[in-house]
């Protein structure tokens, strides 16, 4: 177990020291500033327009708040910006490290392959969750003193595959389904970071490694918008990964996200078993 | 003492490896080492030759664990590198083609690093490490603004932490300046004789390993060809070199007079090689000078184990295919 801390202490120093580990934080930080300037100036407007184009809008109209501007944004910054951040970590601690003879050097130590990589992959998860729960921080708390909170009100179109209608929770449920869905979104990146392990202990290059992985999100992603291949969408992993959305119905369906938490633990135990079986028999020519 | 009555460190036992490339279902296999056995004794500096290609790397690689023989098995300290890895890799410390480090940390920071994933140690040891190689003062530097020969140098005390019995070491001294190889083969006697360590050296410097090793072994595309101690191979290959006028009636002289195996050399190195044998060199010298010739050197053959080297490995610009993976 202390061999294990130590593996841990060692990969934090080194992604610690590493300056492109920062770079995601520098720019979900531009990120949010520029999301809480557009909201400012144009997107409460725009949904006003559309929620008026449905709705008779009547009474205190405090549905424009920070709670709102959160939701709408994490669809972006959760589903593209947070998997590119992740799997580029993850390429960079296998294949960055056997590009560079870095790893050659840490497997002529007395660790196991399969002790180091659990080490990458454990880092990696609590790489993920930083990130997830940093740019929820920010959201939530850019939001809510540009734009102060209240009930959530969400489109349907953009979280109920495309249902028509909105959705409203109560603001004192808001910072827990957001919490909730930190968790589910954090746990989606794990399974992506295990991907890009598996893929990063075949091939010997960062680069090969997160084009590959990023490749093969967004091309499931891709099918999975095709409305003809629906009855792929519960095989696909990206279902599952995308069920933080469901923190943001009116009723929360905790069956289906509990189911997607068993999918997503299952994809995690297929890719991370695969990685550590394919990097244990892998001879490291480089 | 025979090496025979000494302890084996590092048992290399019947090794081979063949690499597999598979392209639309057609297998294509490449050797890189054959049925390879070999044994390095404590308090060894042994010597590994080969022309580029020969399977060195392949070797060094599947002594530590990096690359999975296809046939065979390596003992380290009496532990089989298969069955008892972590055993096994605590006895060594070693770098293969060139130390890596991570540039953006400094130079004791790598060295914390590599050590703390054999167990750890002292910081007091990273400070005689870092005063032993003589990065004492550079250590909080990022490596990345090391020179080639300061990044040799820490690579050398990442093997030292923590202190292991046995160094395997690639090239140590490519790349260097003359102060630096100077330095680093002292370094490596010292640690022999004064620190009890065995050292595993790969080297295409054939005078480095002629001045630094006790025993030697050559492999030439994948096989091991030559190996032994190299005081043996000294008496039975190295011939005395002279430095004669008239260097062919010279090589004739001694042939018959003193029975010897005498050839000349021809020109630009013009001279006489006489073959190793029991010929006294003062018996030769009087049989020249009494026949007129006039005799400027006679003296133990210089070089030799350039040529024996040479003698017995074919020298290629680029291996063939199959002898590197």
């Amino acid at each position: 177990m202390s061999g294990l801390f130590a593996l841990l202490r060692f990969e934090w120093t080194k992604l610690r020291g590493r300056r492109i580990t920062w770079v995601p934080f520098a720019v979900l930080g531009a990120v949010v500033a520029v999301i809480v300037a557009v909201f400012h100036r144009l997107e409460f407007q725009h949904m006003l327009h559309l929620l008026r184009a449905s709705f008779q809008l009547t009474g205190k109209q405090d549905f424009m708040n920070g709670y709102y501007m959160t939701a709408h944004a994490m669809n972006p910054i959760f589903n593209a910006l947070l998997p590119i951040f992740i799997a580029v970590a993850s390429g960079l601690m296998v294949a960055g490290e056997t590009e560079q003879g870095t790893l050659r050097a840490c497997l002529i130590r007395p660790v196991t392959r399969r002790a180091l990589i659990l080490g990458k992959f454990a880092l990696l998860s609590v790489y993920a969750l930083a990130l997830c729960f940093f740019v929820l921080a920010l959201l939530v708390g850019g939001g809510i003193l540009s734009f102060g909170h209240g009930p959530l009100y969400t489109l349907n179109i953009l979280f109920q595959n495309g249902q028509e209608g909105a959705s409203m929770i109560p603001a004192a449920e808001v910072p827990g389904r957001m919490f909730l869905a930190g968790l589910i979104a954090t746990f989606g990146m794990t399974v992506l970071a295990a991907l890009a392990l598996l893929i990063s202990a075949l091939v010997d290059t960062a680069a090969m490694a997160y084009v590959l992985t990023l490749s093969l999100y967004f091309a499931v992603l891709t099918l999975r918008s095709l409305p003809l291949l629906d009855w792929l969408y519960p095989y696909l992993f990206v279902t599952h990964m995308l069920r933080w959305q469901q923190c943001f119905y009116s009723h929360l369906p905790m069956g289906q996200i509990l189911v997607s938490l068993v999918h997503l633990a299952c994809y995690l135990v297929v890719f991370l078993s695969a990685a550590v079986l394919l990097f244990e028999e892998r001879d490291i020519k480089t | 003492m025979t090496a025979s009555s000494r302890e084996p460190l590092l048992v290399l036992e019947g090794l081979s490896k063949v690499f597999t490339r598979r392209w639309l279902g057609r297998g294509r296999e490449l050797t890189a080492v054959r049925d390879l056995s070999l044994t390095v004794y404590r308090g060894d500096l042994f010597g590994f030759l080969g022309p580029n290609g020969a399977g060195k790397s392949t070797t060094l690689r599947m002594a530590l664990g990096l690359i999975h023989p296809t046939a065979g098995r390596v003992l380290i300290a009496g532990h089989d590198l298969a069955a008892e890895r972590l055993a096994a890799l605590r006895q060594v410390g070693a770098f293969v083609e060139a130390p890596s480090f991570y540039g953006y940390l400094s130079g004791r920071k790598n060295l914390e690093i590599f050590a703390g994933l054999s167990g750890g140690v002292a910081a007091a040891e990273i400070d005689a490490v870092l005063e032993r190689v003589g990065l004492r003062g550079r250590e909080l530097d990022p490596v990345s603004v090391y020179s080639h020969g300061m990044r040799q140098r820490l690579g050398i005390a990442a093997c030292l932490l923590p202190k292991p019995g046995l160094l395997i070491l690639d090239e140590p001294t490519d790349g260097l300046d003359p102060h630096g190889i100077r330095d680093v083969r002292e370094l490596l006697v010292s640690l022999v004789r004064d620190d009890g360590l065995t050292v595993f050296l790969s080297s295409h410097l054939l005078s480095e390993v002629e001045h630094l090793c006790n025993r030697i072994a050559i492999l030439e595309q994948g096989e091991l060809i030559l190996q032994g101690e190299l005081s043996e191979l000294e008496r039975e290959h190295r011939g005395l070199s002279l430095s004669v006028d008239r260097p062919a009636e010279a090589a004739a002289l001694l042939r018959e007079r003193c029975g010897v195996q005498a050839e000349a050399h021809p020109p630009p190195r013009e001279g006489v090689r006489i073959r190793p044998g029991s010929a006294d060199p003062a018996v030769l010298n009087r049989a020249l000078l009494e026949a007129g010739f006039r005799v400027a050197a006679l003296e133990p053959e210089p070089h030799w184990l350039d040529r024996l080297f040479l003698e017995r490995t074919t020298t290629r610009e680029a291996a063939p295919a199959g002898a590197r993976p």
